[in-house]
């Protein structure tokens, strides 16, 4: 007996999500059934699901992103609960509403906390009514008369930013330096908007010119509970893809982090929010102003679950059947600090990606070592999918302990047959801003820059 | 030139997997090649085209559509994929001899899985 409102969950994902969620079904008893493409038919989620199926080839519109096939094979299988894991399908309101329309749990929010915070406007709106900081600006649709967005522009200052409402992970925005480029840049966006995310709409925000990416991990039930389980700082980003986290956010004044993170769970009970969360936020010269929520677990999720010990999957798979949270807020630990290496099949200076035959594996060990990966010594990584191939995660009892293991880690870890990024993520470990802690988000390009790199 | 050894090394030709050979010498160049009859595998797999169940025969038939050894054109009914409520003929992609099913009647099948093998029919059959 699980105790829970299932005991078969099919995981809708691929890559060393799906082993992780396949790990968390198996901790609470549960059977798991994995949906994948021709192009992992051997992958070890697969080989190891009770039962698994090819939903179609590699192409992920055709199988990870194939709704249907994914419906069909949790009928055929008798799956009782859906996890989608991160990206593809997994903040998908309209398939996280199938879902739940065939008579099955989506494990994560309601539908309608998804579409909600897919829409940026909608999501700054909801926030500020829940008393989240935001980035200044409205929380409305644009006026349509030059002169007025002229105005509005001047009234929060420039240099400001465009963002589509419908955009997200850095993509549908530019940055308006002065009054001459604002029309045009609307315009653009505007385009752009309507045509990679079918939605014109563009909203107006304050520029911050030197933020930190800091992120707050929630976690709320069915029955208006919500906790906070610690920040994490997520500023090392290329082109607005992270390559290494830690938690917690070095440097936050813990009374300020303590009145985020109660906004943050006051917000979830506002929305009717349930499952795991992320309030993401930039923060600048000591203040917080929310930017997205995202409503999946994520990558970087690891580096909490080692300054908590608590397994994240797992109780995002409780929560979606039913269970209570385990802790109020007082009663969630804290401790050490963590950090998570992403690693990469792509070349160390270019970033173009590296597929291949790994043909040499050898992962690193010790106390607070960690490794999340779905390679191998012959695995194929396949050109049809993200290039991340594992997280190398490291825990100690301070930030300088968990730094020290993670350059051991790092140089422990050896990979060959491919190019990896491990080589960049050695000089990161090794510079001294990085260990300084608390750098900012154009930090990484900066470096690359100066060091010749793209 | 080497024209009086052209009917002896074509001989030999003949016996090896070489299509081309080319020797050139003062007198001239002399090309010699041999076709190879396209390799027709021996037996073709029926790949299921999705996720469903596969159905050796219609619900409300007691009798499979094909019998190990019978023949099959190409684009004939093989089996049904059940899915949802509906039934999707799956076809043979060409002619041959049934081997047999490879999955059981009423099994559950994902995308590509192979239901039936095919035997290449003899070459004269064919034409």
């Amino acid at each position: 007996m699980t105790g829970l409102g299932f005991k078969t969950v099919l995981i809708a994902n691929r890559g060393e999500i799906a082993l992780r969620v396949q790990r968390a079904c198996r901790t609470l008893g549960l059977r798991t059934v994995v949906v994948h493409s021709e192009a992992d038919a051997d992958a070890l989620a697969v080989r190891q699901a009770d039962m698994a199926l090819c939903i179609g080839p590699a192409n992920a519109a055709a199988s990870y992103l194939n709704q249907e096939a994914i419906l069909l094979a949790a009928e055929l299988s008798g799956a009782e609960a859906v996890h989608p894991g991160y990206g593809f399908l997994s903040e998908n309101a309209a398939f996280a509403a199938r879902v739940e329309a065939a008579g099955l749990v989506f494990i994560g929010p309601p539908a309608a906390a998804i579409r909600m915070m897919g829409d940026k406007v909608a999501a700054k709106q909801a926030m500020r009514a829940a008393g989240v900081p935001c980035v200044p600006g409205p929380d409305t649709a644009l006026p349509e008369d030059p002169a007025a967005l002229q105005a509005l522009a001047a009234a929060i200052g420039y240099p400001v930013i465009v963002k589509a409402a419908g955009g997200g992970g850095g993509r549908g925005m530019r940055v308006v330096r002065a009054a001459a480029e604002l029309l045009e840049a609307l315009a653009v966006t505007r385009e752009e908007a309507r045509r990679a995310f079918g939605n014109p709409e563009v909203y107006l925000e304050k520029f911050l010119t030197a933020p930190r990416h800091v992120e707050i991990q929630v976690l709320a039930d069915h029955y208006g509970q919500a906790v906070w389980l610690g920040s994490r700082d997520c500023s090392l980003q290329r082109r607005h893809q992270k390559i290494l986290e830690e938690a917690p956010a070095p440097g936050i004044d813990p009374q300020l982090l303590a009145e985020i993170g109660a906004a943050c769970t006051a917000a979830c009970r506002a929305i009717g929010y349930r499952g795991l969360g992320t309030f993401e936020f930039l923060v600048e010269d000591g203040a917080f102003y929310f930017i997205e929520m995202n409503t999946r677990v994520q990558v970087e999720h690891c580096v909490t679950e080692m300054t908590t010990g608590i397994d994240l999957v797992q109780q995002q798979i409780r929560v979606a059947g039913g269970a209570r949270l385990a802790w109020t807020q007082a009663e969630v630990p804290g401790f050490g600090h963590a950090f998570e290496c992403r690693i990469n099949a792509e070349n160390p200076k270019t970033f173009a990606p590296s597929p291949g035959v790994i043909t040499q594996w050898d992962l690193p060990g010790g106390p607070g070592v960690r490794v999340d990966s779905h390679a191998r010594a012959g695995f194929v990584v396949a050109p049809h999918y993200d290039s991340m191939i594992a997280k190398l995660i490291v825990h100690g009892d301070s930030r300088a302990e968990a730094l020290a293991r993670l350059r051991i880690a790092l140089d422990e870890m050896q990979v060959s047959g491919i190019e990896t990024n491990l080589p960049l993520h050695r000089q990161l470990a090794a510079d001294a801003g990085f260990a300084a802690g608390g750098v900012d988000i154009h930090y990484l390009e900066r470096w690359l820059q100066q060091d010749g790199r793209a | 030139m080497p024209f009086q050894h052209v009917a002896e090394i074509s001989a030999w030709l003949a016996g090896s997997d070489i299509t081309r050979l080319e020797l050139s010498g003062p007198e001239g160049v002399v090309r010699l090649g041999q076709e190879v009859a396209p390799a027709t595998p021996a037996s073709v797999a029926v790949r299921s085209a999705g996720v469903g169940v596969f159905l050796h025969r219609h619900p409300l038939s007691t009798a499979a559509f094909v019998a190990p050894g019978a023949r099959v054109a190409a684009g004939q009914m093989v089996g049904l994929l059940q899915v949802g409520v509906l039934l999707m003929p799956v076809l043979a992609p060409s002619a041959g001899l049934a081997v047999g099913y490879l999955v059981p009647h009423g099994q559950i099948v994902g995308f590509g899985v192979a239901v039936l093998t095919l035997e290449s029919l003899p070459q004269e059959a064919c034409a």
